[in-house]
């Protein structure tokens, strides 16, 4: 099963929703695609707009790929579960985000050997990025580092307001 | 101490789940967004939520009432936000009101900053980004400790 998301965003991107469920009128794979507040309704992949983030757990489990928007809370999700991902940037020029931040996450992430990046999708765009991204390995990653600098700086603070005591 | 953990409810949420470790030891709520995610939320601690304020000016104004009443009745120590732009009403406020914050800007964030970051950036308590190259882009004061990831 191939999993698409788009995110929680209040805006659509229907760039990758059409592409995708044209993809899936070409190939005998399952495809499910969160649309989230994209206009396009899918004809051929099963759809829905928003879940939990438990059911989309499950979901990302349970698929073979993932496509999704760059969003880096998507992006945390596929790779902590190591699933193979392909990441298609929402653009500020086709109005489906305010800047091109997910643009810079995607190719940082894309020369790491971490995602597949797409900036056009078409059927066939996706449908090689999908083969590409399989290939791809990722290692479980964490936050040990940033939880520990977090810590500190809060023992610091609670330490600075007890001698103001 | 009280900690006020703010966040938009999608990726920026799912960035905090990442690091609830770090708050181990003190009383933790959320303000977040409406959304599909309020059971998540509130199975790990207490959580206002409030509309969506990014999308227009008036909702922006009713909702930095809305945080002024929080932070009144909750009276927390430090404010931590991960973005996005629902951060912008509480670490004003909270400036204001001498609470301390700390502002980390999201991981999706590689190249420059936000919108919210670069607004909060000269009255944020501390200011944390999660990609080293984008120390080069911000003032002295930010600092890189890690990622979420």
């Amino acid at each position: 099963m191939i999993l698409v998301t788009v995110g929680a965003y209040y805006r659509s991107f229907d760039r990758l929703v059409k592409s995708m469920d044209d993809l899936a009128n070409a190939i005998e794979e399952q495809v499910i695609i969160q649309r989230g507040a994209s206009t396009y309704e899918p004809l051929y992949a099963d759809h829905f707009q928003f879940t939990t983030f438990t059911h989309m757990q499950e979901l990302t489990r349970l698929a073979r790929v993932i496509v999704n928007h760059a969003g880096a809370g998507s992006i945390i999700l596929a790779l902590k579960l190591g699933k193979p991902l392909v990441v298609v940037p929402r653009l500020e020029k086709y109005g489906e985000a305010l800047d091109d931040h997910q643009r810079q996450i995607a190719k940082t992430l894309d020369s790491q050997g971490k995602v597949v990046v797409v900036m056009e999708p078409t059927p066939e765009t996706l449908r090689d990025a999908i083969d590409k991204a399989i290939l791809q390995n990722s290692e479980p990653i964490g936050a040990t580092q940033l939880v520990h600098s977090i810590k500190e700086q809060l023992k610091k603070w609670q330490y600075i307001s007890r001698q103001a005591r | 101490m009280k900690i006020c953990i703010v966040c938009s409810h999608g990726g920026h949420l799912t960035e905090v789940l990442q690091i609830l470790d770090a708050f181990e030891g003190h009383e933790i709520f959320f303000v977040t967004y409406y959304g599909t995610r309020e059971t998540e939320v509130t199975k790990i601690a207490r959580a206002y939520f409030i509309k969506i304020i990014g999308v227009s000016f008036s909702r922006m104004i009713a909702a930095t009432f809305m945080a002024f009443r929080i932070l009144v009745i909750e009276k927390p120590q430090v404010i931590v936000s991960l973005g996005a732009e629902i951060a912008l009403p509480f670490i004003y406020l909270g400036k204001l009101m001498r609470i301390r914050t700390i502002y980390i800007e999201s991981w999706a964030r590689v190249e420059d900053l936000s919108l919210t970051g670069r607004l909060v950036y000269p009255i944020a308590d501390a200011f944390w980004v999660q990609w080293p190259q984008m120390l080069e882009k911000c003032g002295p004061k930010a600092k890189f400790h890690g990622s979420v990831i």
